[in-house]
């Protein structure tokens, strides 16, 4: 056999060898593998975890903030403390400009309330048949009892929150007093850095330190995320205390919402044309009763739907006080506060 | 190919986490500050209690207003011996406090007593306990023959600032009386309080009547007389004048009159040679014009209260049954569809409902269904309850129930929802009842 007369052998010989080279060229040009990208372990949070940190734990303990170890060293050594008659002398000075804020803003907040009640209540009787004498009669007669209602609690709120205030300005009148203390007793004052002038018989001791330092507790432990987390959160005022689950959490609503409906006496029939339903915000005391006037939140704008309006805030009246059971009670966060909504659809 | 979580991306992923909990710890939190109350308890009236009032005719008075709210369904009179205080002030507000523990919701006080001139002058206080506030106050001057009006128009002015109902108390019904044996009863039209009080008679009791029907808009009313050996006629009477005329003189036999809205047509059937078909008359040109073309029985016509349909009965479709057509005139839309005979379909004043008898093997309900024949509900059943008629407000009807026999027939009164009923006092038996609209 000759190759020769056989081009196309020839021709497929090359064409393999070529292909062959290509092949092993491109394969050791082949791209490396990245590096394995760090990851990061994420844990999985439920809603429910979220919302328990965001509130916390009513029954954590208040955690006062310690002062770290070596800033407390520094103060116990500065023990001389301020003679207390000479912060006495300069208590009285600090309170006028506060006082002056709280006065003004309880005033604003009183006096249009007075008037609005005194006037409420002898509302001109609908023109009828003629009605002239009763409107006088009236005002004068009813007008007594509500007024010093309405004047005497908020005065015990005044008197609660001046009480409040006044707590302030004490703790600034300390410090202040406290301030000038070190001011005037030279061994209380802070010695400044590099400057051994002022405890010139101060030496080096390692002794010393340790001594001090042996009576701190480690104020830093292993700084696990699990060690971190380990005093629970006293968690605001306002946010729910005890970890409540969705089935009590249910529990507690069906009770509230069954016995709101118990006292709800629904209007005869609803108007036609967009619905509304009445929301009330309803402060609860913790026993249940009324914390104070429940306040329709979304007055109707038709006239129409009033009889609505007015049956569920009736209803609200009607269940005070709620008898909440026992069972309930720890929650009280949970219920303390709430807005009820008397949806009439069903009609 | 997946992503591959890299620091940045983990943070990313992260930081989108963390938002999506905010949003949905605040979709959260905002279920958490409702309670959501839905309607489904029993139903209980409004707890209201009217104090005697004041002044020589204030015990009448207040009388008679505690005695429409033991029958308006909706209110319902505190016991007076549970009353904690006695009202001695009526322009006073009352121990609010003490009234909640009474279990009252309002408290009404009040006075009537003549005036200088002799007039009888009438003043009341609703008072919300809740509260603690003036509901409502007027006065009223009047005539002391008036004084049971003066009683029911308070009753209204009450009725309707507490529910946001249009009242019915001060209205009157106009009802066949009927005395004697079963066999020679004589029938006389009479009127009355709704309470049943005030009764009146309008005939002489010679001729037989039937179907009083009111004006809507008037104090005329219409209804059948059978003379001896006579047509039955259509008459209209005024009630305040006594004043009374033929509507008009048809050949064969009418049926079933009854007023527009507006008072001013009279709509009822004629019968001929065996078919009755609807037909329209305006009340002062006389003209008539036929409605319906069928070859059945179109009987009971009744318009809707803006006027623009008609509800009769018609047993063309096999058996007898409610329809509903323009009030022009032209196609009927069946509405009812349930078992037994539907009959004396009435528009309800509010639009909202038809009431109607419904016969079945051996019973007469009174029911009442939307006007596209939706919602059915029977109200009361039994032997022979028919004939309803609707109050002003729409949410009272009256009707007559007649056991048969020796006895006779009484007016009853039911809610619209069927709560509660109520036999009208009438001096002796009484049937046909047509509810006036209101007086005032």
């Amino acid at each position: 056999m000759d190759a020769s007369g056989k081009p196309g052998f020839i021709a497929s010989g090359a064409a393999h060898a070529a292909l062959l080279v290509l092949a092993l060229v491109s394969f050791s040009r082949s791209p490396k593998f990245e590096d394995a990208p760090e990851t990061i372990p994420v844990d999985l949070v439920n809603l429910q975890d979220v919302n328990q940190i965001m509130h916390g734990d009513k029954s954590a303990k208040q955690v006062q903030p310690k002062q770290r170890a070596d800033k407390v060293a520094e103060t116990v050594e500065q023990k001389p403390k301020p003679p207390i008659a000479e912060a006495k002398r300069d208590v009285p000075t600090p309170p006028p400009p506060l006082k002056r804020i709280e006065d003004p803003g309880e005033a604003d907040k009183i006096q249009p309330d007075k008037p609005a009640k005194a006037a409420a209540v002898p509302p001109p009787p609908q023109k009828s048949v003629p009605l002239p004498p009763i409107e006088d009669r009236e005002a004068e007669a009813v007008s007594p009892s509500p007024k010093p209602q309405v004047s005497k609690e908020p005065k015990k709120e005044t008197e609660q929150k001046k009480e409040a205030k006044k707590v302030e300005p004490k703790f600034k009148a300390d410090e202040i007093a406290k301030l000038l203390a070190d001011a005037h007793d030279p061994a209380s004052a802070k010695p400044k850095s590099g400057d051994d002038t002022k405890d010139p018989d101060r030496k080096f001791s390692a002794d010393d330190i340790a001594r001090l330092l042996s009576h701190e507790a480690p104020q830093r432990r292993a700084a696990s995320a699990k060690e971190l987390q380990q005093v629970a959160s006293l968690g605001s005022p306002t946010a729910s205390a005890e970890k409540m689950s969705p089935s009590l959490m249910a529990q507690m609503e069906g009770w509230f919402e069954d016995h709101f409906r118990g006292c709800w006496v629904q209007p005869i029939t609803l108007p036609q044309g967009q619905r509304y339903v009445p929301e009330i915000r309803v402060p609860l005391n913790v026993d249940g009763s009324l914390a104070s006037d429940p306040v329709l939140m979304n007055p109707p704008d038709d006239p129409a739907w009033r009889p609505l309006a007015e049956s569920a805030m009736r209803a609200v009246h009607e269940c005070d006080p709620l008898p909440v059971p026992d069972i309930f009670k720890p929650y009280y966060d949970q219920w303390r506060d709430r807005i009820v909504r008397f949806n009439d659809e069903d009609m | 190919m997946l992503p591959s979580i890299t620091r940045r991306s983990a943070s990313g992923l992260i930081l989108g986490l963390a938002s999506g909990l905010a949003t949905s710890k605040l979709a959260f939190g905002q279920d958490n500050k409702y309670f959501n109350v839905t309607p489904g308890g029993a139903f209980k009236p409004i707890p209201v209690a009217v104090t005697p009032f004041d002044g020589d005719n204030g015990a009448a008075i207040s009388g008679i207003i505690s005695n429409n709210f033991s029958r308006s369904v909706f209110l319902a009179p505190v016991d007076p011996n549970t009353f904690p205080e006695h009202i001695t002030n009526p322009d006073q507000a009352p121990q609010f406090d003490s009234w909640k523990s009474a279990n009252a919701q309002f408290v009404v006080t009040g006075r009537s007593a003549p005036g200088a001139d002799g007039r009888l002058q009438t003043q009341f206080r609703l008072w919300e306990v809740a509260s603690g506030t003036q509901a409502a106050g007027q006065q009223y001057v009047t005539d002391p023959n008036n004084a049971r009006r003066v009683a029911h128009i308070i009753s209204d002015a009450i009725f309707s600032r507490i529910t946001g109902e249009k009242g019915f108390f001060d209205t009157r019904v106009v009802f066949v009386d009927e005395t004697g044996p079963a066999e020679r009863r004589r029938k006389r039209l009479a009127i009355m309080d709704q309470d049943g009080a005030n009764v009146r008679y309008l005939t002489s009791g010679d001729d037989l009547v039937v179907t009083p029907r009111f004006s809507p808009s008037s104090q005329d009313i219409t209804y059948m007389s059978f003379g001896v050996a006579e047509d039955p006629k259509v008459l209209l009477l005024n009630i305040e004048t006594g004043q009374r005329e033929i509507v008009g003189n048809f050949p064969g036999m009418t049926f079933a009159p009854r007023f527009s809205p507006d008072g001013q047509k009279i709509i009822m059937s004629l019968e001929e040679n065996g078919i009755s078909n609807l037909y329209e008359m305006d009340i002062r040109s006389r003209a008539t014009t036929r409605l319906s073309q069928s070859s059945a029985i179109d009987t009971s016509p009744s318009f809707s209260p803006d006027g623009s349909q008609i509800v009769f009965d018609s047993d063309r479709g096999g058996s007898q049954q409610l329809y509903v057509m323009p009030a022009s005139g032209g196609n009927a839309q069946r509405i009812s569809f349930g078992d037994g005979r539907y009959s004396t379909p009435v528009w309800s004043p509010k639009g909202d409902y038809i009431a109607f008898t419904k016969q079945g093997a051996s019973t007469f309900a009174i029911g009442v269904m939307k006007p596209d024949g939706s919602g059915e509900r029977i109200l009361t059943e039994g032997f022979h309850n028919e004939g309803p008629t609707w109050a002003p407000n729409g949410l009272f009807l009256m009707f007559f129930r007649d056991p048969g026999g020796e006895s006779g027939p009484h007016i009853f009164m039911i809610d619209v929802f069927g709560r509660s009923e109520f036999q009208v006092p009438t001096p002796a038996y009484a049937s046909d009842p047509a509810w006036s609209p209101l007086l005032s």
